[in-house]
């Protein structure tokens, strides 16, 4: 069908007759109705017509992934776990054979006082919650040369034991060595201290002291040179 | 008619009243001592001075610290009395034989896993724990240290030295110096560590939340100045072995005290 002839023939007549002679053309005509103009100056597309603004982008949404990878990998590693607070009461308490065999055992970097040939071990417990999780060791043992006797106690540094109140009350004196930071306090009937090392916080009662500083000597054989 | 039922009634259940209620006050429920708890009160006390002494004794090389052996429950008075009989094991050697009683050093000795086992087994069952009810009352806790005392040939004497509210600290005193300890019977309470500072102490209290033994072997007198050099406070404190696994060693103040009793235990 040759559209242009009518479509000239339409372009001659003065602008009302045109409009309403283009109305009847497309109807007897069934033509579809003209596409609009495309737009050019907006939109998401327009947007990213700028290189610098693509890099920018991806690189922002780089970072968000790399945060969105490597923070659940840290938490993980529990540096920033929750602490929680337990009680002796409700631990569930098993021997073992000395906080030294448990290190070896479970391939840990406990911290102990080697007393084991020059003394007694009276006894050396692991204390545990309701899901076996380990809550914290508790080792009492005597040193037969002096007669000092020792109560130590090991827990992770995210976990607070009520046992472990009067510790925080009495100890508020410090004393740094080899960059380990100690808490202690010198009393007549028994001496204080805590301290922490790697992932663990370590509190050593030692009952009649000797001297006032008897307890520092106690963390000093204990602490690696 | 209504009106006398009820009136029957009310004076029934009146007199029922008043004869359960002096039934009950006139049977003093039993005092027995047992397992207890440790609770740590949430708050301390603190005491400012301008300065302070504190006048200190314990019996020479300390105690013999004891708690009980595996398989035991409500075992305070057995573990009082082998503390109190190896105490004394220092100049009766018989009162526990074979057992050298110190380290070399003169310091008492901690338990062992042969002989101390043995001899609290033995005050144990001597003293009835857990036969009649939970733990043991006083009667069964004296008569089964007697009892363990004279098996090995030694008589022994006990001066109760707690009269209701009042604590006979000038006898206390004394028979310590004379080497004689003290058996503790005490009700629900506390015991105190005391942290010392310059110009300010802080008083740690831990609950005992029940009954429980233990023996006294020292004392510490805190005496407190104010800048005028004025006494204002006095505080009495009884060094005491604990006896439990949780506790070794803690101050029982008696001013005022809290004790059903207080028996100076004299072996000979």
């Amino acid at each position: 069908m040759n559209y242009n002839k009518f479509h000239k023939f339409i372009e001659e007549q003065n602008t009302e007759e045109k409009e309403e002679l283009y109305e009847r053309l497309k109807q007897r005509l069934n033509l579809p109705e003209a596409p609009a103009k495309e737009n050019k100056n907006t939109g998401f597309i327009q947007f990213f017509k700028k290189p610098y603004r693509i890099i920018a982008c991806a690189s922002a949404a780089l970072v968000v992934l790399c945060l969105a990878i490597f923070i659940p990998l840290a938490l993980k590693g529990g540096e920033l776990a929750e602490e929680r607070y337990c009680y002796e009461k409700d631990c569930v308490k098993t021997d073992i054979a000395s906080i030294k065999d448990y290190a070896e055992e479970n391939d840990l970097p406990l911290l102990y006082l080697e007393w084991y040939e020059k003394g007694q071990l009276i006894y050396s417990n692991l204390f545990s919650d309701n899901t076996e999780k380990f809550v914290y060791i508790k080792e009492k043992i005597s040193n037969d040369e002096t007669g000092d006797l020792v109560i130590l106690y090991i827990t992770d540094k995210n976990t607070k034991v009520d046992v472990f109140e009067k510790f925080w009350n009495i100890c508020d004196i410090e004393y740094t060595f080899n960059s380990n930071l100690i808490y202690w306090k010198a009393q007549s009937s028994e001496s204080l201290a805590y301290f922490e090392n790697g992932n663990y916080r370590y509190f050593i009662e030692l009952v009649r002291p000797m001297s006032e500083e008897a307890i520092l000597d106690i963390v000093r054989e204990m602490l690696p040179e | 008619m209504k009106k006398f039922f009820k009136l029957c009634a009310l004076s029934f259940s009146l007199i029922c009243v008043l004869i359960f209620g002096g039934w009950t006050n006139g049977t003093d429920i039993e005092e027995r001592y047992a397992d207890v708890q440790l609770l740590s009160p949430a708050a301390n006390e603190v005491i400012e001075f301008s300065s302070r002494t504190v006048e200190n004794y314990y019996t020479p090389g300390d105690f013999p610290y004891f708690e009980s052996e595996n398989g035991m429950s409500n075992a305070c008075g057995a573990v009082a009395g082998a503390e109190i009989v190896s105490f004394y094991d220092k100049y009766f050697d018989d009162l526990i034989p074979g057992w050298d009683a110190c380290y070399p050093n003169g310091r008492y000795r901690i338990q062992d896993h042969v002989y101390i086992p043995a001899v609290m087994w033995e005050m144990y069952e001597l003293m009835q724990t857990n036969v009649n009810a939970p733990g043991v009352n006083e009667q069964e806790f004296l008569n089964g240290l007697k009892a363990y005392i004279n098996g090995k040939g030694h008589s022994v004497s006990y001066n109760n030295i707690v009269n209701g509210s009042n604590f006979d600290f000038e006898t206390y005193k004394s028979e310590l110096h004379n080497n004689k300890v003290t058996a503790l019977l005490a009700h629900a309470g506390d015991v105190y560590f005391v942290s010392q500072n310059d110009t300010q102490d802080k008083i740690v209290p831990i609950n005992i939340a029940g009954s429980h033994i233990m023996v006294a072997f020292g004392y510490d007198i805190y005496r407190y100045y104010d800048a005028n050099g004025n006494l204002f406070r006095t505080d009495y404190y009884l060094e005491v072995a604990m006896g439990m696994d949780a506790l070794t060693l803690a101050l029982y103040k008696i001013n005022p005290h809290n004790l059903s009793a207080a028996y100076i235990v004299d072996i000979k």
